[in-house]
């Protein structure tokens, strides 16, 4: 299967339209993943910036350790701790309860001894779905006999008047919500003997909120953990989150992403996060990609646009050429390319007109040419065929006359013996009976004619060399009309003009030539009237002799076919007579013809070389 | 030609040819003109019939065996100076004639000829 060669006026515009869409691609690319990296990075820088504002310590004490010393300090709630819980005051009560604000956060405050055990407590009764109230909160049970160990001593800036520690809880799961205990240590004469704790779910602070939002944006949240990583809360509800880290990280929650920074929290053993959606700082970098795609498309459609107009600048002149030079290879000889450009593209076109017309030019000359060789080269053809038909016609006579020639010889003596025999048998029977001398007569004819026809063929058969003399037209004519015999119904033209110049040839065979002629012309008109017309006068450098008849005359068709050996319309003859009357002329430097006659009978020309400044002999 | 006149004696002639169809014919009708005839079939014996008889005329052959007309008219000149002769031929042509001229030959006839050409040719020389 040959694939369809793609045209370089789209190959180009393709090729460019591929090769910066890769280019922009990658570009687009590299500068995009530097933005995102630089962004991403300048965002954790800032997450982390505002971690370490948040890790600063409260400049003052916060209020809730005031409201739980003032209740640890009351005799009453250290009578609890003495009786062991079983003696405990309204007025304890109601100062416990205090403690236990109707606000839905805290959940609990207890009385524990130093160990953890729990000795007296209010709790907030939580709408559960039961409606029925429970204590809201699961305890862990320590297993310590001195501390609670959930409790970690925390200090803090109090008055000198008390002990500057708080005690406060990791953060831990009780049902569905994150808490914290948080406590002021209870001292009975300078020793530790228990906890006012209280039980408080995580809520957002307002303020810290507030803070927040100034600092880094209203998308940034804020989450807390134990150190360790094993709870973490967004202030509302638990939620999943990596182990804190000295880098900010990037993690999935709530089906978005987010960057986030952790730091130690200054309020508790804990840690906070501070963190901010990926996709909200990562917004600008996406619109610049977004602008980058756009940028890139435009460029790469612009790019594509030159690049074709620029291509078929190319092609279509190229195209132009080519479907030129098909016409020339399809023979059409007037294909014009003819272009104004003057840059490469113009040159090629001009040089291209330039080729197809020397191509015209030549390609004339050579038709002429061959034409003028054809010509010659019929001519020559004819003329050698010419030459080859006279070749084959002599071979042929001389092959006639040869045999003929041998006939005749050896036929003499035997006519001989027989004119002989006849003379002797008339001379005898010159008595005998008028039949009998009747048939010796007709006996003597018969031989007689036997004699004259060999005596005609061997005369023929001799066209040897010519023996050249110069006679005069008169001469020849004089003695060769008499050597035939004329009957009395024909009558004899003849026709001499007084300038005829004598001519030089061998007297013998131009008489040959001449006793054929008149012996043909009165054959033609045997047995009626007619005229034998002979007529003499120069014709160029010769003397052309005609002979006419009066007679039935030679069809057209036939005029070539009566020189030729063995061609004969007589009931008698074979067919030699022009033959080699014809060979006779032309071994004596001239022609016989047939002349072209419209009216009745033939007429023969005979032309003989004129003699030049030489005197006719005399005839012998 | 009205009937022979045999008393009438002209003279003897030799008649040469190897055809001897051709001597017979010939002397018979010489005969009748009153000839006497000698007869030879080839050159060579026409030089012997010559040398030994005393011909007027020869009436001879050109191409024969052994001698050829002309060269026998040449040997014969040699004992026979006076002999005239008349040469037959059946092949005419010019070269013969001018040797059978400087052969002294009186005429060449070409076969076959009319009896009355030689007639004619030897009589009235006669």
């Amino acid at each position: 299967m040959a694939a369809r060669p793609i045209s370089l006026r789209w190959l180009v515009p393709a090729i460019s339209a591929v090769f910066l869409a890769a280019v922009v691609t990658v570009f687009g690319t590299i500068a995009y993943r530097s933005v995102r990296s630089s962004t991403l990075a300048g965002a954790a820088e800032r997450l982390t910036t505002v971690v370490q504002v948040f890790a600063q310590p409260p400049a003052a004490p916060q209020p809730w350790i005031r409201e739980l010393q003032a209740v640890a300090l009351r005799p009453e709630v250290l009578e609890i701790i003495r009786s062991n819980g079983q003696r405990v005051s309204d007025s304890a009560r109601a100062q416990i309860a205090s403690l236990t604000p109707d606000t839905g956060q805290t959940l609990a405050t207890d009385i524990r001894s130093a160990n953890g055990t729990v000795l007296f407590a209010i709790a907030r009764a939580d709408t559960t779905a039961s409606g029925s109230p429970t204590r809201a909160i699961a305890r862990p049970q320590g297993d310590s006999a001195d501390l609670d160990p959930r409790l970690l001593a925390w200090p803090t800036r109090l008055t000198q008047s008390y002990p500057d520690t708080v005690v406060l809880s990791q953060l831990y799961m009780s049902g569905a919500d994150v808490v914290i205990e948080r406590g002021v240590p209870i001292h009975d004469d300078g020793r530790l003997v228990g906890h006012v704790i209280q039980v408080r779910k995580l809520a957002p602070n307002p303020d810290t909120r507030r803070r927040l939002s100034t600092l880094i944006g209203k998308d940034a949240a804020i989450v807390v953990g134990n150190r360790d990583g094993s709870v973490w809360s967004d202030l509302e509800k638990a939620v999943s989150h990596p182990p804190a880290s000295n880098e900010p990280q990037t993690y999935e929650r709530d089906g978005r992403r987010w960057i986030s920074a952790t730091g130690p929290s200054p309020n508790g053993p804990w840690t906070i996060g501070i963190e901010f959606p990926e996709d909200i700082v990562l917004a600008p970098v996406e619109a610049l990609r977004r602008r980058l795609f756009l940028i890139g498309t435009i460029i790469v459609v612009l790019a594509v646009l030159l690049a074709e107009r620029l291509s078929r600048r190319l092609t279509v002149p190229l195209q132009g050429l080519t479907s030129a030079a098909e016409e020339l290879a399809a023979g059409n000889r007037t294909p014009v390319v003819a272009t104004l450009r003057t840059d490469e593209i113009g040159r090629l076109s001009r040089a291209f007109d330039a080729m197809a017309h020397s191509i015209r030019t030549s390609q004339d000359t050579l038709e002429y040419q061959i034409g003028e060789r054809t010509q010659e080269l019929e001519a020559a053809l004819a003329r050698l065929k010419a030459a080859q038909d006279e070749l084959v016609r002599q071979e042929r006579l001389a092959t006639l006359g040869h045999l003929s020639g041998s006939i005749a010889h050896e036929l003499r003596n035997p006519l001989g013996v027989m004119m002989n025999a006849v003379f002797y048998l008339e001379s005898v029977l010159g008595d005998a009976p008028p039949r009998v001398r009747e048939h010796l007569t007709k006996l003597r004819n018969q031989v007689g004619l036997s004699a004259s026809i060999i005596t005609g063929l061997l005369d023929f058969t001799r066209t040897g060399q010519p023996q050249l003399s110069t006679v005069t037209v008169q001469q020849l004519l004089d003695e060769h009309l008499a050597r035939v015999t004329v009957p009395a119904s024909i009558s004899v033209n003849r026709d001499i003009s007084p300038n005829v110049p004598p001519v030089r040839v061998d007297a013998v065979q131009v008489g040959q030539i001449l006793v054929n002629l008149f012996t043909n012309a009165l054959q033609a008109m045997e047995g009626g009237p007619g005229v034998l017309t002979v007529r003499a006068r120069r014709h160029g450098d010769n003397v052309r002799i005609e002979v006419s008849d009066t007679g039935p005359g030679i069809p057209t068709e036939e005029r070539d076919r009566i020189f030729e050996p063995l061609y004969t319309t007589k009931a008698r003859g074979i067919g030699l007579g022009l033959s080699i009357s014809r060979s006779l002329a032309r071994v004596n430097d001239g022609e016989l013809t047939v002349v072209a006659q419209s009216d009745s009978g033939a007429t023969l020309a005979l032309d003989l070389p004129a003699a030049v400044g030489q005197p006719a002999q005399v005839a012998s | 030609m009205k009937g022979p006149a045999p008393s009438r004696a002209r003279g003897t002639v030799l008649v040469v040819d190897d055809d001897r169809d051709i001597v017979e014919t010939l002397c018979d009708i010489l005969e009748l003109r009153g000839w006497t005839t000698l007869r030879a079939y080839d050159g060579q014996e026409a030089v012997t019939v010559a040398r030994e008889e005393t011909p007027d005329w020869i009436v001879m052959d050109v191409r024969m065996p052994r001698l050829t007309g002309v060269e026998a008219v040449q040997a014969i000149r040699k004992v026979k100076p006076n002999v005239r002769v008349v040469l037959m031929t059946a092949f005419a042509n010019s070269d013969l004639t001018s040797r059978a001229e400087r052969a002294g030959v009186t005429r060449v006839l070409y076969k076959p000829f009319e009896p009355a050409t030689l007639f004619s040719v030897i009589e009235e020389a006669a």
